[in-house]
């Protein structure tokens, strides 16, 4: 269980070492006054100084639970919190960064004075600020457009802008909307670095983003949203494990031998002839290899040469392309460790 | 706090930089030159530092109706610059900034960062104050070395037009906030803003007349509707910003009075053998029913007051309907 930190004066760290969960949402809903629903019964949960990936399709409500995470938004119904902070208590932004999808870059600033003026909201002092200023120009790579506006910037240094922005103030959890937008190979590179790097300061970082081999890379965990539920969540490993099966192909006609045929069919596998008939292949929906041992040893008993047995993943891309092609018909998962 | 200073300082860096703050700016050097070209010499009148020049038999260096001129001139200024026009071109440019600060991509930027939304609001609100300033500032400055240089004068109650000009801007300002707030439009808030000020101004005219009396009215059924009208009128203007006894107070409170009136010097004024001035006063005197009822300083404070709180409220309104919305 979260529980609120003892009091907000509290220095950030002294409370939040009590936090197990950096977000823990036990039902967020969110009906905007069009009558579209954006997010329904949210159920999630972060662990604190982890990776946390968000997939979906447009329009799944990614965008408003961010929203609704960093006080943008206001919920509906909301039973959850944020760093131990009630959702949208605007206390807990100051333990909070945010870079989003389209930030709007004030035009009268520098990208140095942009930095200085997230510095002064947050409250840090003269020299705390200048010092973080410096430091997160050089994290980013943005020390030599400092004196240049963020409107001639290219949009990979708007979004590094965007980082630092976010970064100031030093928080404990960070929300990335699509990050790597627009930023090529060598930056995305050094964004995954940088993101690793906070990970390793103990930062939460909550990474909302379509593509799927850059979330596969560097994120703990994962969730998939569809038409705002979670329809699937957990670490890459765990997902793609959920879907699991076991291959086997033999040298003959399966097809023909109605006993192993019928095992196969039992266990919930399918057979399929390979080029020719002279191969076939054994499908079982299984990730226990235990249930995948009575078939090996009816093949062995009738002689079959095998060819090979080997568990097959599903990649990340082919598990959310079936969340998208069901429709979001995958009941919502609830939260757990 | 410091949250609060950064974001009223981004505003001002924010208004300061665009074109509009320059026109205030030249303007109010102009208006300031303007009356301060103005010399009267031994042989009359003079404009453009000496460009152009008015033989006049009495206003002379020196004489009585020089200090009427000045002081006459002075005070209009104050009036019609400093607390009428260009707090309504500062205007033009703080009805924007609210409206894009609630657009998606800076809402973001802005309001993840600060504890509050009401913070935000109060803001960019008091950086629209000190834009405002700025002219005001500078045309009150201008106004007080010239009346010093001219006639050895160092009126330092002048600078009372600067909060004055607030006190007209602050309730404009928060009426186009609510606005921003409500539609997220520019140019919805300022237009519906302008049009606000204009019927204030209007409706606080028509409503600072004083009653008839029965001795101006002839018909006494037109009378008694004519004075229920007023009566409403008068409710209905009464939590509004008190524009024109605003502007009448200030006036008493900067204390340029001269012995003589500056009506009775704009009368005397001829160009040629036409009696430009007469038929001018005639005119404004023609139009103005009856003389108004004296200000008080009771009276006085309860503008302030009422002004202030006007502009307290609808800020008020603003923010609740900011910490309701979604961004």
């Amino acid at each position: 269980m979260t529980r609120r930190p003892a009091s907000p004066n509290l220095p950030p760290m002294a409370a939040l070492k009590s936090i197990e969960f950096a977000i823990d949402l036990k039902s967020l809903s969110k009906v905007y006054p069009n009558g579209v629903q954006a997010l329904d019964h949210l159920s999630l949960r972060v662990r604190r100084g982890e990776i946390y990936g968000l997939l979906g399709p447009n329009g799944a409500g990614k965008s408003t639970l961010i929203k609704c995470l960093t006080g943008l938004v206001h919920p509906t119904a909301c039973r959850g919190s944020v760093l131990g902070f009630p959702v949208g208590d605007p206390e807990v932004n100051r333990l909070l960064g945010y870079l989003p999808e389209n930030a709007s870059w004030p035009e009268h600033l520098t990208a140095e004075q942009v930095l200085h003026f997230a510095g002064r909201l947050h409250g840090l002092v003269s020299r705390e600020r200048t010092r973080r200023v410096r430091e997160l120009l050089l994290l980013t790579g943005l020390e030599a457009w400092s004196h240049d506006r963020p409107q001639h910037f290219s949009k990979g240094m708007r979004q590094r802008l965007g980082v630092a922005y976010a970064l100031m103030g030093n928080p404990e959890l960070i929300f990335l909307d699509e990050p790597t937008d627009g930023v090529d190979p060598v930056g995305r590179k050094e964004m995954r670095d940088l993101i690793r790097g906070l990970k390793r300061e103990g930062k939460t970082v909550f990474v909302n983003s379509h593509l799927l081999d850059e979330l596969e890379i560097i994120c703990d965990r994962m969730a998939i949203l569809m038409r705002g539920r979670v329809v699937r969540h957990g670490s890459l490993e765990e997902l793609t494990l959920e879907s699991c099966r076991y291959e086997i192909a033999v040298v003959g006609n399966l097809l023909e031998d109605p006993g192993l045929l019928d095992l196969v069919q039992r266990l919930g596998g399918t057979v399929a002839l390979g080029p020719e008939a002279l191969e076939s292949r054994i499908d079982l929906p299984t990730r226990r290899p235990q249930l995948v041992q009575p078939v090996i040893d009816a093949l062995r008993q009738e002689g079959y040469l095998l060819l090979s047995v080997a568990p097959a993943r599903q990649s990340l891309e082919d598990l959310f392309l079936e969340a998208i092609r069901s429709g979001g018909q995958f009941a919502q998962r609830e939260p757990r460790d | 706090m410091s949250a609060l200073f950064a974001l009223a300082s981004d505003t001002l860096t924010l208004l300061c930089r665009r074109r509009l703050f320059w026109l205030n700016i030249w303007l109010s050097v102009a208006v300031v030159l303007a009356v301060a070209s103005m010399s009267c010499r031994p042989d009359g009148l003079s404009f453009g530092f000496g460009l152009k020049s008015w033989p006049s038999s009495y206003l002379t260096k020196g004489s009585p109706w020089e200090t009427t001129l000045y002081f006459g001139v002075v005070r209009r200024t104050a009036q019609w610059w400093i607390v009428g026009a260009a707090p309504f071109l500062a205007l033009f440019s703080m009805a924007t900034v609210l409206p894009k600060t609630l657009k998606s991509g800076q809402a973001a930027l802005v309001f993840t960062k600060s504890r509050g939304r009401t913070e935000v609001l109060l803001g960019r609100f008091l950086g629209g104050l000190l834009f405002a300033a700025i002219p005001a500032l500078i045309s009150a400055f201008g106004l007080f070395l010239t009346l010093g240089w001219r006639l050895g004068v160092w009126e330092s109650r002048l600078f009372l037009a600067v909060p004055f000009a607030l006190l007209l801007f602050a309730a404009l300002a928060a009426v186009a906030v609510l606005l921003g707030v409500l539609t997220k439009s520019s140019s919805t808030a300022l237009a519906v803003t302008l049009l606000f000020a204009v019927s204030v101004f209007a409706l606080q005219d028509a409503a600072s007349r004083p009653s008839p009396s029965d001795d101006e009215n002839e018909i006494k059924g037109l009378m008694h509707s004519a004075s229920g009208g007023l009566v409403a009128l008068q409710s209905f203007a009464w939590p509004l910003p008190r524009t024109q006894e605003l502007m009448e107070g200030m006036d008493r409170l900067l204390g340029l009075r001269s012995p003589l009136l500056f009506r009775d010097l704009v009368r005397r004024w001829r160009i040629g053998k036409l009696r430009v001035g007469a038929a001018a006063t005639q005119v404004l005197e023609a139009n103005q029913d009856a003389p108004a009822e004296p200000l008080t300083p009771l009276k006085l404070s309860e503008a302030i007051l009422v002004t202030a709180g006007f502009s307290s409220l609808t800020l008020l309104a603003a923010a609740m309907l900011l910490n309701r919305r979604d961004l």
